[in-house]
C-alpha cells in the first residue's frame, strides 16, 4: 500500500512521528532461566486449556472514530462535517458508508472486515476509550496503557500486568509476549519472558549475513565465560534466534487463501499468526498502528484516512480469515486508540484532538456482529465539552472482560488498579 | 523505521570484503563534509585529511595507545568516565589515584575548549521557554534535535567526564519525563539551570533550584497546586525520591508539605518573555499555619514556606541526617555497585554532614580506593555503553537520529523514564536486552555518516595478532579475557587480515560481554 504523504498534523505529533524514538522507550525484563528448551514447530491450536492468546493493536495519533464507523442516522453528523462525512448508505454518492444496524456503518474502505463482521466475530464498540481528559497524545497513549489514568507512579503496563499475575501457558517459555516495535510498548513493560521485536521474521544479528553465524558464535563464546545476567541472556537471545529462524516466519503460508496488505502493519499481523499457530508459548502480542493525526485533509473516503482503515481492515481482515474464522486458534484481537477527534470538521478539511472514539474486538468467542454503545448523541449539547464525541464506555471495561473470560485473569484489580470494570457481553457465553 | 532500511543502510556486503583504500576515502570525504556543518568552517578546516592523522576530532589528543593500567586505576577511570581512553589513561598514570579524582573533582579548571567548540555550532542550548515555543510554533524542531545532541557530545567528549556522570545520576534523581510538548520547552531549561549549576556543587543549592523548575512544577503536578485544591504530588516526591526516602515522613507532612507549596508555578502568558519561567501566585498560596515534619512554619508567610521547608529537609539537624544517607546510598549504588556496605554508605553520608551537602565531598568518599577495590562488577547502562564505544577511538556524531533510534531500542533514550523515579540502576534490569547491544558495533563499523569513527589504525595492522594487541588496548584496558581473545582470533582466522572481518571484529569487541562491564 502506497503511503500517502501526510499533511502538517499538530505539531506534538509532528515531534512524535519525526522523533519516533522518543516515544516513551521503556526496557523490559527478558526471561531468566530456561533449562531445556525446544522449539515446537507444529502448527497446531494455540491455547491448549481454552485460553486466549491476546494480539493487542494500539492505533497511534487519535483515530477518528466517526470516519471509521460513522453514524449514518446522525442528521448531526452530517451537519457538523461538511466535506468529511461519510455518505449514508444507499444514498447513491461515492464513498457511501456499509451500513451495519441501521444506525451506524463502516467507511468502505473498512470493507475487508465485513465478513468478520456478519460471521459475528468482530465487535465494534463506539463512543469509547478512557474517561481521562487528556488531548495530549503523550498523556493519554501513556495513561491508556499503564491501565490507569493520572497516575505517576505505575509504571507498568496493563497487558505486562496480566502476564505477570498469570501462569504462563506452556511450560517454562522463552517468550510469553513480543511487541512488535523497535522499542517495547508501555502496553507490555513489566511482562515477564518480553522482548521488542521489530521484524519478527528477521530476528537476526545485523550485518553481512555470510558472516553472521560466525559472529554469534563468537559472541556466544565470549558471553559463555562471563557471569549472570549476560550469561543466561545471551543464551537465551540465542534461543530466540533459533527459535523464530526454525518457525521460518517469511516462508509462512497463510490459511484460507488470507493476503495481507504489503504494508508494515500487514507484515506484523503476518508474522504474528505464524508466531501463534506455531504455539511455543507466546500469548500476548502487542502491535502498533499510527498515523491517524489527521487535522488537515483527512481523506476517509479516498484520501488519507481512506489508505490507512484499508491497510487496517485489509490487515485485520486477512486475520481473521487465516486465524480466527476456522475457530481451531484461540485468539482474541482488542484494537484501541488514545483518544477520538472533534465532531465538527475544521477549516483544513480535518480534524483536531476529540474524546470518544471506537474500539474493536475480534475473535471466535466475540459476541461481534453489532456495534455496542451507549450513545450519547451528537447533537451540540450532547458532546463533551462541547465539541467532541462523549465517552461512554470506558475501554477498561472492554480489554478487563476478554482478560476475564478468555484470558482467565484472576487479578484484574492489579491489571486496573482502582477500577472496578462493567462488563457489557463482550463475550459470547 | 523498517529493520529492511536498516539492514540496507548499515550491511556492507559481500564486496566490501575487498574494500581497501576506496572505501576510507569515501568514509572520509563525508566525514569532511558532515564536519562543516556541525563544527563551523573553522573547525572543519582544521580537520583536513581524513581523519587528522593522529587527532581526536571530538577530543584532539595524540592518537597514542591507551597505557594499561593496574586496577585500582583502571577501576577509578571506569568509574569516573563514560569510558576508557588513551587521555584518562594516560591522566591516571600521571596523577595517581588521589590526584586523579581530585582533578575530576575540580572539573571548573579542567580546560573543556574543544567541547565547548563542538557545541558552539548548536544555536539553540540557550534559547529561553519563549525562544523554544516559537521554536515549535514554526514547526522547527532544532531547540529538541540539538538538546539531545548536546546531552550525547557532552557526554562523550568532555573533558569534566566524572561532573557529567553527575549531571546524568541527577537528571535520574530528579527526573522529569520528557513526554509532552510543555517539557519540550522547559526540560532543556531545567538541565541548562537546575541540573548543570550544581550537578557537583552543593546539594540543598540544587534543591532548592529543582523546586523552583517550572519543568519539575509542572511534572509533578504543582501548577494546580493552590490553597482552596492542593495537589500533593510533588510534595510527595520531594521526600520520597528527592531527599528522605520512602518511609520517613508520613501522610501528613505530605499534606502539609503541599500546602507550602501552594501558589509554586510558572509563568503562562505566552506573549511574555517570562513565559515559562518561574512564578509565585500569592493568591493561591494558603496563608494558615503549617506543621512540617515536626516543625512549625507561621501563618501569614508566603514563599517562605516552601522555602523553609527546603531548609528543613537538607539542612536541619536531625532531618538532614535521613537526606544525606538517603543520597549517600545512592551515590553508592552509582558509583560502587549494588548493596554498597553500610559503612561506605555511612561515610558519605557523613560527608554531606561534614560540608552541609557538598555533593564533591560525597563523591570523593563513594570514590575513595579501599572501597572501590571491593566493588563488584557493574553493567553499563545503554547510555553509557554506547558512549563508551564512541569514546575508545576519534569519533565524530553529526547527528542524533541514529544515536536515539539504537537508544530507543534499548530503552534508554534520555529523559525518557516516564516515572519520577528515574531510569533504575540495576545490573539485573538491563542485562537482558542484548540483541542492540550486540549489533550497535555492526553501527558504529558501518560508518554510514551518522557517526564517524577513526578504526584505520586497527584495519591496517601488519598482522590479526597486532590487531588482537590493539583491540586488547583499546577495549579492554589492556587485558583481554582469554574467552574473548580465543573467539575473536578464531573468527578472523576464517579470512585472515581482511579489512572486513577486522570490522566486524571491532563490532564483536563492543558487542562482547566484557565490554558490557565497567
Amino acid at each position: 500500500m502506497t503511503k500517502r504523504r501526510r499533511p502538517r498534523g499538530c505539531s506534538e505529533y509532528n515531534e512524535l512521528s519525526r522523533r519516533q524514538f522518543l516515544a516513551s522507550g521503556m526496557a523490559l525484563a527478558a526471561a531468566a532461566s530456561t533449562p531445556a528448551w525446544l522449539p515446537r514447530v507444529a502448527y497446531a491450536a494455540i491455547g491448549g486449556a481454552g485460553r486466549d492468546a491476546l494480539v493487542s493493536i494500539y492505533l497511534r495519533g487519535a483515530c477518528d472514530g466517526l470516519s471509521l464507523c460513522p453514524p449514518h442516522a446522525e442528521d448531526a453528523y452530517y451537519a457538523a462535517r461538511d466535506t468529511l462525512a461519510i455518505p449514508r448508505p444507499g444514498s447513491g454518492q461515492p464513498g457511501a458508508a456499509i451500513d451495519l444496524d441501521g444506525f451506524f456503518g463502516f467507511a468502505p474502505a473498512m470493507r475487508p472486515l465485513l465478513d468478520a463482521y456478519e460471521a459475528g466475530h468482530l465487535l465494534v464498540v463506539h463512543a469509547c476509550g478512557p474517561h481521562d481528559e487528556s488531548r495530549s497524545h503523550f498523556d493519554a497513549q501513556h495513561f491508556m496503557e499503564v491501565g490507569k489514568p493520572r497516575d505517576p507512579d505505575l509504571i507498568t503496563g496493563w497487558l505486562g500486568r496480566h502476564l505477570l499475575t498469570i501462569d504462563p501457558l506452556v511450560p517454562e517459555p522463552l517468550l510469553r509476549s513480543i511487541g512488535i516495535g523497535v522499542g517495547l510498548q508501555q502496553t507490555l513493560a513489566g511482562a515477564p519472558n518480553t522482548l521488542p521485536i521489530a521484524d519478527p521474521a528477521d530476528f537476526r544479528l545485523l550485518g553481512a549475513e555470510s558472516s553472521a553465524d560466525d559472529r554469534l558464535a563468537a559472541l556466544l563464546r565470549m558471553y559463555a565465560a562471563t557471569e549472570d545476567p549476560l550469561r543466561t541472556a545471551a543464551e537465551n537471545t540465542q534461543k530466540t534466534i533459533e527459535l523464530l529462524d526454525s518457525l521460518n516466519l517469511d516462508a509462512y503460508t497463510p490459511a484460507n487463501g488470507a493476503v495481507y496488505p504489503e504494508s508494515d502493519f500487514g507484515a506484523a499481523l503476518k508474522s504474528t499468526a505464524g508466531l501463534l499457530k506455531a504455539e511455543v508459548g507466546i500469548e500476548a502480542i502487542a502491535i502498533d498502528r499510527g498515523d491517524w493525526d489527521t487535522h488537515e485533509e483527512q481523506g476517509p473516503i479516498d484520501g488519507w484516512m481512506a489508505d490507512s482503515m484499508g491497510d487496517l481492515a485489509g490487515g485485520l481482515g486477512a486475520f481473521y480469515a487465516d486465524v480466527v474464522a476456522g475457530g481451531q486458534h484461540n485468539v482474541t484481537v482488542v484494537v484501541m486508540s488514545e483518544f477520538g477527534r472533534v465532531v465538527m470538521e475544521n477549516a483544513s478539511r480535518g480534524t483536531d484532538h476529540g474524546h470518544g472514539t471506537i474500539m474493536m474486538v475480534l475473535g471466535g468467542a466475540i459476541a461481534g456482529g453489532r456495534v455496542l454503545a451507549d450513545w450519547p448523541g451528537l447533537a451540540p449539547e450532547d458532546l463533551f465539552q462541547g465539541q467532541d464525541l462523549d465517552v461512554t464506555i470506558n475501554y477498561r471495561d472492554i480489554l478487563a472482560e476478554v482478560l476475564r473470560k478468555r484470558l482467565d485473569s484472576a487479578a484484574l484489580e492489579v491489571v486496573f488498579p482502582d477500577y472496578t470494570p462493567t462488563e457489557h457481553g463482550v463475550v459470547t457465553g | 523505521m523498517s529493520i529492511e532500511a536498516i539492514h540496507e543502510q548499515s550491511v556492507r556486503p559481500e564486496a566490501a570484503k575487498n574494500e581497501g583504500t576506496e572505501e576510507g576515502v569515501s568514509a572520509g570525504a563525508r566525514w569532511k563534509a558532515t564536519t562543516a556543518a556541525a563544527l563551523g568552517v573553522g573547525a572543519a578546516a582544521a580537520l583536513a585529511g581524513c581523519p587528522p592523522p593522529g587527532y581526536i576530532p571530538g577530543d584532539p589528543y595524540p592518537d597514542v595507545t591507551p597505557p594499561t593500567l593496574p586496577e585500582n586505576l583502571r577501576r577509578l577511570v571506569s568509574r569516573t568516565t563514560f569510558g576508557i581512553n588513551a587521555r584518562e589513561a594516560e591522566l591516571a598514570l600521571s596523577l595517581g589515584y588521589d590526584g586523579y579524582l581530585e582533578y575530576h573533582l575540580a572539573h571548573e579548571s579542567i580546560d573543556d575548549t574543544d567541547l565547548d567548540a563542538q557545541l558552539a555550532a548548536l544555536r539553540t542550548l540557550d534559547d529561553s521557554p519563549y525562544d523554544r515555543v516559537r521554536a515549535i510554533q514554526r514547526d522547527d524542531d532544532t531547540p529538541i534535535r540539538e538538546f539531545f545532541l548536546a546531552t550525547v557530545l557532552r557526554a562523550a567528549y568532555t573533558r569534566r567526564q566524572l561532573y557529567e556522570r553527575m549531571v546524568e545520576f541527577w537528571s535520574d534523581h530528579f527526573n522529569i519525563f520528557f513526554r509532552s510538548e510543555a517539557q519540550e520547552v522547559l526540560k532543556p531549561v531545567d538541565d541548562l539551570e537546575v541540573i548543570r549549576p550544581h550537578a557537583l556543587g552543593q546539594f540543598p543549592e540544587l534543591l532548592r533550584a529543582s523546586a523552583h523548575s517550572p519543568a519539575m512544577l509542572l511534572y509533578l503536578d504543582n501548577t494546580s497546586n493552590r490553597a482552596e485544591a492542593p495537589n500533593q504530588n510533588y510534595a510527595r516526591e520531594l521526600m520520597e525520591l528527592h531527599t528522605l526516602g520512602v518511609d520517613n515522613y508520613t501522610q501528613r507532612d505530605i499534606e502539609e508539605v503541599s500546602r507550602a507549596f501552594t501558589g509554586w508555578s510558572a509563568e503562562p502568558d505566552r506573549d511574555s518573555v517570562s513565559l515559562g519561567r518561574f512564578r509565585f501566585w500569592p493568591q493561591l498560596h494558603d496563608y494558615e499555619a503549617k506543621h512540617v515534619l515536626g516543625h512549625d512554619l507561621l501563618a501569614g508567610q508566603g514563599i517562605e514556606d516552601g522555602e523553609d521547608v527546603l531548609d528543613l529537609l537538607c539542612l536541619d539537624s536531625e532531618i538532614a541526617p535521613i537526606t544525606a544517607h538517603f543520597l549517600a546510598h545512592k551515590i553508592a549504588v552509582r558509583f560502587w555497585g549494588e548493596e554498597p556496605p553500610p559503612a561506605l554508605v555511612g561515610e558519605i553520608a557523613d560527608a554531606y554532614l561534614n560540608t552541609q551537602g557538598d555533593i564533591r565531598a560525597m563523591v570523593r568518599a563513594a570514590l575513595s580506593e579501599d572501597w572501590l577495590m571491593q566493588a563488584p562488577a557493574k553493567i553499563k547502562r545503554p547510555s553509557h555503553f554506547t558512549i563508551s564505544a564512541l569514546r575508545v577511538r576519534p569519533s565524530l556524531v553529526h547527528e542524533i537520529d541514529t544515536l536515539g533510534f539504537l537508544l530507543h531500542q534499548m530503552g534508554h533514550v534520555p529523559f525518557h523514564w516516564p516515572t519520577p523515579d528515574g531510569y533504575p540502576d540495576e545490573n539485573n534490569y538491563w542485562g537482558e536486552n542484548l540483541m542492540p547491544r550486540w549489533t550497535y558495533g555492526t553501527w558504529l563499523v558501518a560508518q554510514r555518516g551518522e557517526i564517524s569513527i577513526d578504526f584505520a589504525k586497527f584495519i591496517e595492522a601488519p598482522t590479526d595478532a597486532d590487531f588482537l594487541d590493539l583491540v586488547a588496548a583499546y577495549y579492554f584496558a589492556g587485558a583481554t579475557p582469554l574467552a574473548h581473545r580465543d573467539a575473536l582470533a578464531s573468527f578472523l582466522a576464517a579470512f585472515p587480515n581482511n579489512p572486513q572481518r577486522r570490522r566486524e571484529a571491532l563490532a564483536l569487541a563492543i558487542g562482547s560481554a566484557d565490554f558490557q562491564w565497567f
